[in-house]
């Protein structure tokens, strides 16, 4: 059989021929007893398999569905949401801090004529009592 | 999408289980005829159902009503049923035993149901074709989107679902008249 109009008979039946195309095969399956055969035979396994899939779940579908996706929206999971939450503010803030700090450090280490090495990377031998005998106290 | 549709979305968004419940009573039998095309009638297709739901309503957020809820939600289904295939195919030797089985059963079937056994077969044959193939049959032709819906499913051009169309009715008629002649 001529690929080109198998194409064609194929291609008929899921999507519109052009007029040229459709004449083409209307005179080949005119012409064709084997053609029309293969027509009816593909109409009625389309049809057959149309008909008879199966469209259902077992019974209580809906239900099964439903007790599954409860527990992703159980209290449990709402403070996942919140810490989640909270997880997402406090990286920014990280994460900003650690920009300010290079940014200063940056800063010391190029007037580092002026400043002593401790002083760039802000390490002080100031200790807790030092501080507590300060004035402001 | 339609208003009501949209109502639901909405709802079903705000996690109104209600609306949640709509949303499979509405689209059970469109996933359900897209899982068990693909994948027949096993015990696993009702696990790869849920699981279909479960990921849109995760998605939920995410979506802004481009596509129809039906396509999207089908979408969702076709790729856990070729992904479920993908593993199916890792356990070949085991699949062609339960083949082997499930058409044996039919034959003995089929002396006293023979119109039934017909559907059987294509049934069957419809498993034994590859998934690229089964994929447009089962979208095309069991959940009846037009060709360009297909093709916006499965992302292919519409020239491509043509082309598997009519190569996969080829093959499965193939199979079937395969299987007459093995009958007979």
């Amino acid at each position: 059989m001529d690929t080109g109009i198998l194409k064609l008979l194929y291609r008929s039946l899921d999507s519109p021929l052009k007029k040229k195309e459709r004449l083409r095969l209307d005179r080949a399956l005119e012409e064709s007893e084997e053609l029309r055969q293969l027509r009816s035979e593909l109409v009625a396994m389309r049809q057959a398999i149309t008909e008879g899939a199966v469209r259902s779940f077992r019974p209580q579908f809906v239900e099964r569905t439903m007790s599954r996706i409860q527990p992703t929206r159980s209290p449990a999971n709402k403070w996942d949401v919140l810490l989640g939450a909270y997880r997402t503010a406090f990286r920014f803030v990280a994460i900003v801090g650690l920009i300010i700090i290079a940014v200063l450090i940056s800063y010391n280490i190029a007037h580092k004529d002026l400043l002593p090495q401790d002083a760039i990377f802000y390490a002080s031998d100031l200790t807790i009592g030092k501080l507590l005998q300060m004035p402001v106290f | 999408m339609t208003q009501p549709e949209d109502e639901i979305i909405r709802r079903a968004k705000q996690g109104h289980e209600d609306a949640l419940k709509k949303i499979i009573e509405i689209y059970e039998h469109k996933v359900a005829a897209t899982v068990i095309g693909i994948l027949g009638n096993g015990p696993e297709v009702d696990d790869i159902g849920q699981e279909t739901f479960v990921q849109f309503f995760r998605s939920l957020p995410r979506f802004r009503g481009e596509s129809q809820v039906g396509t999207y939600i089908t979408r969702i289904a076709i790729n856990l049923s070729l992904n479920e295939l993908k593993r199916r195919k890792r356990h070949a030797k085991l699949l062609d035993e339960n083949l082997a089985e499930n058409v044996r059963i039919s034959r003995n079937r089929s002396d006293q149901e023979s119109a039934a056994d017909i559907k059987n077969m294509i049934r069957q044959g419809l498993q034994q074709l590859q998934p690229e193939f089964k994929a447009v049959i089962v979208l095309r032709l069991i959940n009846g989107y037009s060709t360009r819906e297909t093709a916006e499913i499965l992302s292919l051009a519409q020239g491509t679902v043509l082309s598997r169309l009519a190569r996969g009715q080829a093959k499965l008629r193939q199979i079937i008249a395969d299987m007459i002649k093995h009958k007979s």
